[in-house]
């Protein structure tokens, strides 16, 4: 089947094609499983979350006026989101830490302790590294990391210039290693 | 080479795979600068891993059936729009009525300081009953 161009689907939609809609999500529902993973860090939540943005996607095309790309649109609602859903999930945060390790355990039953423990390290340090960053060093890292946009495209997304996005990228990536470095320094404090 | 040169070096290839010949000495050699590399390289591992990981099947499916019929929702709006309406006719009635009832109080109290400023600007020296007796309604009767 010839792939239809996004704005051509959207009109098929408007037109009263709903089923037209599962072409659009089949398209982009790997990247934006990829963008909510880089907030919530969890297979199933990220799987909801993912669920709600299209269905709102859906709901809100009407107020998508084609001045920017479908995709460009798509990531902006997803990041936004995804943000106000950790917002949401942040006072029971600690009980979603224990559920995630358990998880954890429970999926990779299989492998080595020492390899259970290293994958847990690097998860705690991700988590914590991601945590002291702004919201918009956030939207900016996981764009950029999880989702590989450029950064013209990632300057798209946030709505900035590019030099702007290029500067708020250099930002949050000097901020977690600053995290680091202070995890680093403490961790060898406490030896 | 100092720490700080090597953390602007480890800042520039975020990657931290492609760090110079030098900065790698350097991490050798300085713990600190090791730990800080191999926690950054961790963390680029664990961002890889979830990148890898992939989207559910039947997640479109599932998207699919959640989505509801645009009908629906302009009846809802059009629901909403009506009840609207109606608050907005109700609201204005109980405006209008607690408005009058105000307006009585009003000229209630306005009667009341007619009656006094007939006691304060009479005749000094005579009673309010004096003037009452004298005016030209009394007579008449």
């Amino acid at each position: 089947m010839k792939m239809q161009d996004d704005n051509a689907i959207i009109a098929l939609i408007r037109a009263g094609d709903k089923e037209a809609y599962r072409q659009l999500v089949e398209r982009y529902q790997q990247k934006v499983f990829q963008t909510c993973m880089g907030f919530v860090h969890n297979e199933a939540d990220a799987a909801d979350l993912s669920q709600d943005v299209f269905i709102k996607a859906y709901e809100k095309l009407h107020l998508f006026k084609g001045a920017s790309q479908f995709s460009t649109w798509l990531y902006r609602m997803t990041t936004n989101m995804a943000i106000n859903y950790i917002r949401k999930r942040k006072f029971r945060s600690w009980f979603q830490r224990i559920d995630d390790e358990k998880n954890e355990m429970d999926i990779k039953g299989g492998e080595g302790a020492d390899a259970h423990l290293l994958r847990t390290e690097q998860k705690k340090l991700l988590r914590r590294a991601l945590e002291r960053l702004t919201t918009s060093q956030h939207k900016a890292f996981v764009l950029s990391h999880y989702q590989d946009l450029s950064n013209q495209e990632l300057a798209d997304v946030m709505d900035l210039s590019l030099k702007a996005a290029e500067s708020l990228l250099f930002r949050a990536r000097a901020r977690m290693q600053a995290t680091l470095k202070q995890m680093v320094k403490s961790e060898r404090h406490e030896m | 080479m100092k720490c700080s040169t090597f953390e602007r070096e480890l800042l520039a290839h975020h990657q931290g795979l492609d760090l110079g010949v030098e900065a790698r000495l350097h991490a050798e050699s300085c713990k600190h600068c090791r730990y800080l590399w191999q926690s950054h390289l961790a963390v680029l591992h664990r961002v890889g891993e979830e990148k890898q990981v992939a989207v559910p099947p039947f997640l479109s499916t599932r998207v699919m059936a959640g989505l509801k019929e645009p009908e629906t929702r302009v009846q809802l709006l059009s629901v909403w729009k009506q009840a609207l309406q109606v608050a907005a006719v109700l609201l204005a009635l109980v405006g209008g009525y607690s408005a009058s009832v105000r307006m009585e109080e009003r000229s209630a109290t306005e009667d009341f300081s007619v009656v006094l400023s007939d006691y304060f600007l009479m005749e000094p020296g005579s009673s309010i009953e004096e003037g009452w007796l004298y005016s030209e309604t009394y007579e008449q009767e």
